[in-house]
């Protein structure tokens, strides 16, 4: 008997330093209450899952949809036991295998039979049991000789192979599985469908996390739709994937046109504080006046100039020429060549505006340079 | 995945006892751990000729060659220091390797800690049995000394045993407190990594307590690992062992165990999202 019992689970995804100086500069939107933030405003921690409930019975096949950083893997490991609740509760009945990370879960130095070893040994299962299964993984995954040499000589296909293989020749009750099922061919995919057919016939419970409607259509009854870390909605799969779909194209469209505004934007700033810091590079030379002035643009915050939104660092070196055409071309023929050779160098460096030790460097170079 | 009852994980469990309960449960699992450290230090020795011998051989060259030159600076004979060596070199890389080890014992699981639910205790019982392991072998060296220095087998020697119970029992929970601590600090792996350097020189193995004047060896005792190998090696040696030392190892076997206890079940929960 097998059963899967999710109540208000929520997850909170520690940062722990990473990235927390970058955190200030982020605009508020909509992915704005998904961020845990201390009294600084820098953010701590990200609400992978908020307030996650649904329950499956034997026989469910669970398609997971939702959009990139819906909270679709997170969910998968917490099932998985990887992940424990930070409140809620996870409930689950049964042999549980979860084939989360295509990279994990396998000793990349050993071979494809050593790690069948260890993988059954991992479910809990006696050696004689694993031998017992070993012909069988061998012929599914169809991996032949290849079993004998490393993991890490494998391709993502072959690795993927392997694990499904041993997955689901020991009969897991529950069987959670990413996206990554996609990696496969066309002939192995249409093998592990029917495989993951036969063992939800065994009563057994099937968790699919994936982008494919086609596969998910294939493999699954029901759906749960996951977005920004919440059940937005729950039912059939293919009712669930059309209404999925349509709101998803929506969404494009506007994000399309924000990213329109949020470009034109960056342009205008750049130009603002390229006029504005104009009149200071005619003080001197001719010859150095495009120079230096390449340099203050990939740090505008620190100057007095208005501040470039985010995004303005990713631009080309081709975009910077075109965001600045004069100022390219009209410092004469040295400027241009110095300033061309300059900004690769800088454009590579993460211009960071809370960085102490970097705001100081840039003084010191600019009043070495004066 | 190893279970077929039901598992609950809700955000109130009670972390102490899960945290015994995590002990006990990773050494149901022994076939798992033995695979695992076996398959390590074949993968260690792999594509080398000698393979495991190195082992063997790097201790032999190491105790033959300090004994050489720094029994010229001690007072005891010259076999006296070479079981000296050998004996208290060999305790010390077990002692302080569950220290260093304990450092990545978590973070150098990440593969599996990240995509299977195992008791996290199955990765620490796998780095000790690699230690246990080498020390075998570095032991056999040590032994081969021992008889050639004319050994006399005496009730004494037989108080090795509760010291090697001790040191396993203490590797467990050092290697679990510091496999947690490193794991959100990862600062604490380059601090050990330099105070085992000076540990190795403060530490009586290249010299003899003895014959230190009477103020610096009271300075000694302030070092626990040197109490640590004090109950290995001295009934080894035909001696007994002072009792400060068994005192000062039971009182320390005590603490690391309760801050093990106590880091595991502020931490244990945690741990998959650090590595």
């Amino acid at each position: 008997m097998s059963r899967i019992r999710v109540e208000n689970l929520c997850v909170h995804y520690p940062l722990y330093g990473r990235s927390r100086a970058a955190a200030g500069v982020h605009e508020v939107d909509s992915d704005f209450d998904r961020m845990v933030r201390d009294r600084k405003g820098h953010v701590t921690g990200v609400r992978a899952l908020q307030g996650v409930t649904f329950e499956a019975n034997a026989g469910d096949r669970i398609a997971l949809v939702g959009e990139n950083g819906s909270g679709k893997t997170t969910l998968l490991q917490v099932l998985a036991g990887v992940y424990a609740p930070d409140s809620g509760m996870v409930e689950i009945e049964g042999r549980t295998t979860a084939l989360v990370n295509i990279n994990l879960g396998m000793n990349a130095e050993a071979s494809g039979h050593r790690n069948i070893t260890l993988r059954g040994l991992a479910a809990g299962r006696t050696r004689a049991e694993i031998e017992e299964r070993r012909a069988e993984i061998a012929a599914f995954s169809e991996l032949g000789e290849f079993l004998s040499l490393p993991v890490e000589t494998y391709s993502a296909g072959m690795r993927m192979r392997l694990s499904f293989a041993i997955a689901t020749a020991f009969e897991p009750d529950v069987l959670i599985l990413d996206e990554w099922l996609s990696a496969g061919d066309a002939a192995f995919r249409k093998k592990a469908t029917e495989r993951m057919r036969n063992f939800v016939d065994k009563a057994g419970i099937l968790v699919l996390a994936s982008h494919s409607p086609s596969l998910l259509i294939d493999t699954c009854k029901r759906a749960l739709w996951l977005d920004a870390g919440r059940v937005r909605a729950e039912g059939d799969v293919k009712e669930i994937l059309q209404v999925y779909g349509e709101e998803m194209d929506r969404r494009q469209v506007g994000r399309d046109e924000r990213a329109r505004l949020q470009i034109e934007a960056a342009a205008e700033a750049r130009e603002a504080s390229r006029l504005k810091a104009l009149p200071r590079s005619g003080r001197r030379g001719p010859e150095d006046a495009a120079a230096p002035q390449e340099v203050a643009d990939g740090y505008t915050a620190d100057t007095d100039a208005a501040p470039v939104p985010e995004g303005i660092d990713g631009l080309t070196d081709a975009e910077r020429a075109l965001a600045a055409p004069d100022l390219m071309n009209g410092a004469g023929a040295p400027a241009p060549r110095r300033a061309a050779a300059r900004i690769p160098a800088l454009s590579h460096a993460e211009p960071d505006p809370h960085n102490p030790i970097a705001r100081l460097m840039r003084r010191l170079a600019r009043a070495l340079g004066r | 995945m190893n279970s077929s009852v039901t598992v609950r994980r809700t955000s109130r469990d009670n972390e102490v006892s899960g945290f015994f309960a995590d002990l006990v449960a990773g050494l149901r699992m022994a076939d798992l751990w033995q695979t695992f450290a076996w398959d390590e230090i074949q993968q260690r020795y792999r594509r080398s000729l000698l393979g495991v011998a190195w082992i063997v051989i790097a201790y032999a060259m190491f105790v033959g060659g300090i004994s050489i030159i720094f029994s010229a600076f001690s007072r005891e004979d010259g076999s006296f220091f070479l079981m000296h060596v050998a004996i208290g070199y060999a305790a010390f890389t077990f002692i302080v390797g569950n220290i260093t080890d304990g450092c990545t014992v978590f973070t150098g699981a990440r593969v599996w800690i990240q995509s299977i639910a195992l008791p996290h205790s199955i990765h620490i019982y796998r780095s000790i049995c690699r230690s246990i392991f080498t020390f075998a072998l570095q032991f056999i060296v040590a032994a081969v000394i021992i008889v050639a220095a004319g050994w006399r087998p005496s009730l004494i020697n037989l108080m090795v045993l509760p010291a090697i119970a001790v040191l396993l029992l203490n590797a467990v929970a050092i290697q679990y407190l510091m496999g947690l601590i490193s794991a959100r600090y990862r600062d604490v792996t380059h601090l050990v990594s330099s105070i085992t350097r000076l540990l190795l020189f403060v530490t009586p193995i290249l010299w003899v307590r003895s014959d230190l004047g009477n103020a610096r060896s009271q300075f000694v005792d302030f070092n626990p690992v040197a109490h640590y190998i004090e109950i290995f090696r001295a009934p080894l040696m035909g001696l007994e062992p002072r009792p400060l030392s068994w005192i000062v190892v039971g009182g320390l076997t005590l603490v690391v165990w309760i801050a093990a206890a106590w880091a595991a079940s502020s931490m244990r929960r945690r741990l998959a999202y650090w590595l």
